[in-house]
């Protein structure tokens, strides 16, 4: 008996031992590599927890650490000053960098449409947007103001801008006559406040002419030429982990959320899970717009050239990047 | 043993269900009305609990908005300077120790052109105050709520509460009031000056809430975000309306939505937390906006009405158990003798007529039928001695009557045919006494070398002295009738027979009995018939040929041993070969059905043409009994019935002849 159990441990160190070695030989293999997302963990970013969760990254070589973003953190910056060698950011970010000379590499679009809306509340006197003339709205800065400031610009309305904060608290408490919001968030966070979807009234850009892209992943050309095979396998298992999120939304959500525990961030499963399908409809199209959606992934040069000419109205950019020095994944 | 146990189940059983119903309403309607005055009491118990809730929390809360609008006010004056503002933060914070921090915060490039952020901000630290200068490109202060919300609405607000990370991980609030300067005669703001209000205590305050077991409180902001709350996981994770939409409960966002308006309430409803229904109480808290929830949970509230019930319930329960003791005990009581009369008396009706009565000590209505009994058990005992008794005597007379009988059958002739020898005629007789004897006889015997004497007879009465009187008569005929048969050398006389006869019996006749014979003598030689009749019925004659049956002219004379002295004559005629004499006493003719109808001389004579080509006497005899036992059809013979059938064969029938 005695004999047997020291056998078995016998065994047992030896197996170890091997699968130790194994480990850090398959290690030492694995190429290092960073991921900056835009925001703070959040279904937003399912696909890439789902994928590092699952072990997609591993299984085509990379050693991906996920590099949250937050109020402070900007995810190009993290990438330009070396911290990050991926980051996620809106269609029109990536254009403006590039144009203002980042030598930014887009490879893969997974927003096809634009989230951003536009909410009054109900009891608002707004009933046409031309009526905002002059009234405080809240914008957030950067990226988000875009779309806004080419409505704006369309419509022949100057709103007093009102910059945003992280809550809908001066909405809320009518500090603005219109707030910004994402479908997949702030929305949910006005009906978890005790908002009913009659006591909103919610314009989607994307419903305005301005349906613009979102969330892509990007990296710097170095990066790509030196390493375009580590690109490719970054983007696929991304892809795998989105597809992995959507098909198993309740596995998915759990790993989101014992995310956001880790990090302390505040949230709930019902905001969680909201947010989880209106990404799934703004990727994969949710066919109550009009708009097309391309394939995931797939960068429609339309849509490029929509928000470039965007940028270029409202002078946020002096010349236009040429689509094929910008798109440099494709679908693959 | 079913009925009298039937009995006392019975009547325990229906004093006790109504006793049961009763008792039952009683405690269901003593539950009902302790339980509505509970819940009333209980409900205003939660209200007073929830309003001096927010009564304690608004007593810190609503102060110490006044300090940053002091402070705000001095900046409006314009008065301090910088090193005076800091100073007057540190002041605020030695004087007020439920503030942790105070932060006044300039407009970007307010203070000075040359400064973006000036906000000098005094806090609380392990170390003891420590000062800082908010702002800067990662701390866009007049981004953030606390700075913007008082900035755009021109009016002092609370923060939603927060976990402070720097300042110890402690719950905090931030109240902040905007304050202005006049540019260019325009009101314009020129700052924010902010309180930062440690909640721990809040937070220590609404948690130590207790609701009898389960209950508990909960803070909600102005969003419906929890600030505390029981649940692990759920304050300033989720809102009530997150919750409600994960847990698809529509009444509680509602509930919501009428908290975060500031409404104040008692519903009915169903903690998520704890499962349990209850009530849940909310007032708003008015300086903040904040909303306070106590939610008691309605099985504890109702665990005294319960207690109250199950006591009733005991005490209701111990009451029936008593009652049904007593109950069955008393029906014990009185059934019990009832029972053992019921046993003495199957005993008695088996036949132990000592078998002993139960003792019943009361005085009612079993006692006097315990008294009764034992007397019907006397009357019986006596009775059944009197009867025994009578039977017996009555046994040893029928006895003696059916020895009677024997007797009285024995002294008949029985032997048929009589004279097997003789072939010249055939003769069969029966005699059925109604009773063991009778009063009924018939005889035959030889009388002389050529005669052959035949008798029927029928005492008056019946029975024994009957029977008595009969076997005389029958014994004097033949003593009489064989006296004489040497003497008369010109044949038998039957009148004269009849007449000696009839003297003997009337000699000493003190009962004035009387007997109706008929007497015949038969000549075998030559058919000829010598008869006496002493008031007996008339023969009948059945010819051999095709004649019709006819009654025999008898002289109709007295009966015999009525009277001394009466004489009777002899009739005679002839019988040709193959006549038949039929005799019969008035038993056969006055025979009844059940509808009290005669046999009648008419049926008889039916009878005998119908039987004209009978065999023998003895089965015409036979069938005559049995015809009259037909027509009687059950009724009870009422006197005897005697038959005596005679046919005449000849003298020169092959049979025989008994004198050669």
């Amino acid at each position: 008996m005695t004999k047997y159990i020291g056998t078995t441990r016998a065994a047992l160190v030896a197996f170890f031992a091997l699968f130790c070695m194994y480990g850090t030989a398959q290690a030492a293999e694995l190429k290092h590599a960073t991921l900056a997302l835009q925001w703070l963990p959040q279904a937003q970013f399912a696909g890439y927890y789902v994928a590092q969760a699952k072990g997609y990254y591993q299984d085509v070589g990379v050693d991906l650490t996920i590099r949250p973003g937050g109020p402070d953190i900007v995810a190009s910056r993290e990438m330009t000053e070396g911290r990050a060698q991926f980051a996620t950011m809106f269609l029109s970010t990536g254009v403006e960098l590039r144009a203002k000379g980042m030598p930014l590499a887009h490879l893969s679009q997974l927003v096809q449409h634009s989230a951003l809306l536009l909410i009054l509340k109900a009891t608002s006197p707004v009933h046409d947007l031309k009526d905002l003339n002059g009234r405080p709205v809240g914008l957030w800065d950067n990226e988000f103001q875009l779309q806004p400031r080419a409505l704006f610009h369309r419509l022949g309305i100057t709103p007093r801008i009102v910059p945003q904060s992280g809550s809908l608290a001066l909405f809320l408490l009518g500090g603005v006559e219109a707030a910004s919001g994402m479908w997949y968030n702030e929305y949910h966070t006005l009906l978890a406040s005790g908002l009913d979807p009659k006591d909103m009234r919610v314009f989607f850009y994307r419903d305005l002419g301005l349906d613009f892209p979102e969330d892509g992943l990007y990296t710097l050309d170095s990066t790509l030429k030196a390493d375009p095979e580590l690109c490719r396998a970054v983007v696929a298992a991304s892809l795998r982990g989105w597809q992995y999120a959507f098909d198993h939304e309740e596995e998915a959500l759990k790993i989101i959320m014992d995310r956001m525990h880790k990090d302390k961030v505040s949230t709930n499963l019902a905001h969680q899970r909201f947010m989880l399908r209106r990404m799934r409809d703004v990727m994969l199209g949710d066919g109550k717009t009009g708009n097309h959606t391309p394939p995931l992934g797939h960068l429609d040069q339309g849509d490029y050239d929509r928000v470039a000419a965007a940028l270029l109205e409202q002078k946020m950019i002096q010349a236009k990047p040429a689509f094929t020095e910008f798109s440099r994944g494709g679908t693959r | 043993m079913h009925l009298p146990r039937g009995l006392s189940f019975r009547l325990a059983a229906s004093i006790l269900s109504a006793t049961a119903v009763v008792f039952v309403l009683i405690t269901a309607v003593t539950y009902q009305m302790a339980r509505e005055a509970l819940l009333n009491g209980a409900n205003d118990n939660l209200k007073n609990l929830t309003r001096a809730t927010v009564n304690r929390i608004e007593s810190v809360l609503a102060p110490v908005l006044r300090v940053p609008r002091g402070v705000a006010y001095e900046m409006e004056e314009g008065t301090l300077s910088e090193a005076g503002m800091w100073q007057r933060e540190r002041r605020v914070l030695d004087d007020n120790a439920e503030i942790y921090g105070m932060a006044i915060a300039f407009e970007p490039f307010g203070r000075s052109k040359s400064q973006e952020y000036f906000a000098p901000y005094t806090y609380r630290s392990p170390l003891g105050p420590m000062q800082t200068n908010l702002g800067g490109p990662a701390y866009r202060y007049q981004y953030m709520d606390w700075y913007q919300i008082p900035r755009e609405l021109g009016h002092p607000i609370w923060s939603e509460p927060y976990y402070d990370q720097g300042g110890g991980n402690a719950l905090m609030a931030t109240c902040s009031v905007p304050f202005y300067h006049m540019v260019e005669g325009k009101r314009q703001v020129a700052g924010v000056v902010t309180a930062d209000v440690s909640l721990q205590w809040l937070k220590r305050l609404v948690d130590s809430v207790m609701v009898l077991n389960t209950g508990y409180a909960f803070l909600l902001t102005s969003t419906g975000t929890y600030v505390t709350h029981p649940a692990e996981g759920v304050p300033f994770n989720e809102t009530i309306f997150s919750r409600a939409e994960e847990h698809n409960d529509a009444n509680l966002r509602s509930i919501g939505q009428d908290m975060i308006r500031g409404g104040s309430r008692l519903v009915e409803t169903t903690s998520l937390h704890t499962g349990k229904r209850g009530f849940l109480c909310y007032a708003p808290l008015p300086s903040t906006g904040w909303s306070l929830a106590v939610f008691a949970p309605r099985d504890e509230l109702l665990a005294e009405v319960n207690r109250l019930s199950l006591v009733t319930g005991g005490l209701s329960a111990g009451g029936f158990l008593i009652l049904a003791i007593i109950v069955i005990s008393l029906s014990r009581t009185i059934i019990s003798p009832l029972r053992r009369l019921a046993g003495a008396a199957r005993a008695v009706a088996e036949g132990d007529l000592a078998a002993p009565l139960p003792e019943v000590r009361t005085h009612d209505e079993v006692r006097e039928l315990a008294d009764s009994f034992a007397h019907m058990q006397g009357s019986l005992a006596t009775y059944i001695k009197d009867l025994t008794v009578a039977t017996a005597s009555r046994e040893r007379m029928e006895s003696e009557l059916r020895i009677a009988h024997d007797i009285q059958m024995g002294i008949l002739p029985k032997l048929f045919p009589p004279f097997p020898d003789c072939g010249e005629f055939d003769l069969h007789a029966t005699l059925n006494p109604a009773r063991e004897v009778g009063g009924d006889f018939y005889d035959f015997f030889r009388a002389g070398e050529d005669w052959f004497c035949f008798v029927i007879g029928d005492v008056s009465g019946k029975g024994v002295p009957a029977a008595f009187y009969m076997a005389v008569a029958k014994t004097l005929i033949k003593a009489v009738a064989e006296s004489t048969k040497k003497d008369l050398a010109a044949g038998p006389d039957p009148g004269s027979i009849m007449t000696r006869a009839s003297n003997d019996l009337a000699q000493d006749n003190e009962s004035c009995m009387f007997v109706t014979i008929f007497c015949a003598m038969l000549n075998m030689r030559t058919g000829e018939v010598r008869s006496a009749c002493a008031g007996h019925n008339p023969p009948l004659l059945l010819p051999a040929g095709t004649g019709p049956a006819q009654w025999l002219p008898v002289p109709r004379q007295p009966v015999a041993g009525a009277m001394e002295g009466v004489e009777y004559s002899t009739a005679s005629f002839t019988m040709a070969p193959g006549d038949t004499l039929l005799l019969y006493t008035d038993g056969v003719t006055e025979a009844m059905n059940p509808a009290q109808e005669l046999y009648g001389e008419e049926r008889l004579s039916h009878f005998a043409e119908s039987k004209r080509g009978f065999v023998n006497a003895r089965a015409m005899v036979e069938e005559l009994e049995r015809d009259v036992t037909a027509f009687a059809n059950g009724a009870e013979q009422s006197d005897d019935i005697t038959i005596l059938a005679l046919r005449y064969l000849g003298a020169n029938h092959d049979a025989g002849n008994c004198r050669a």
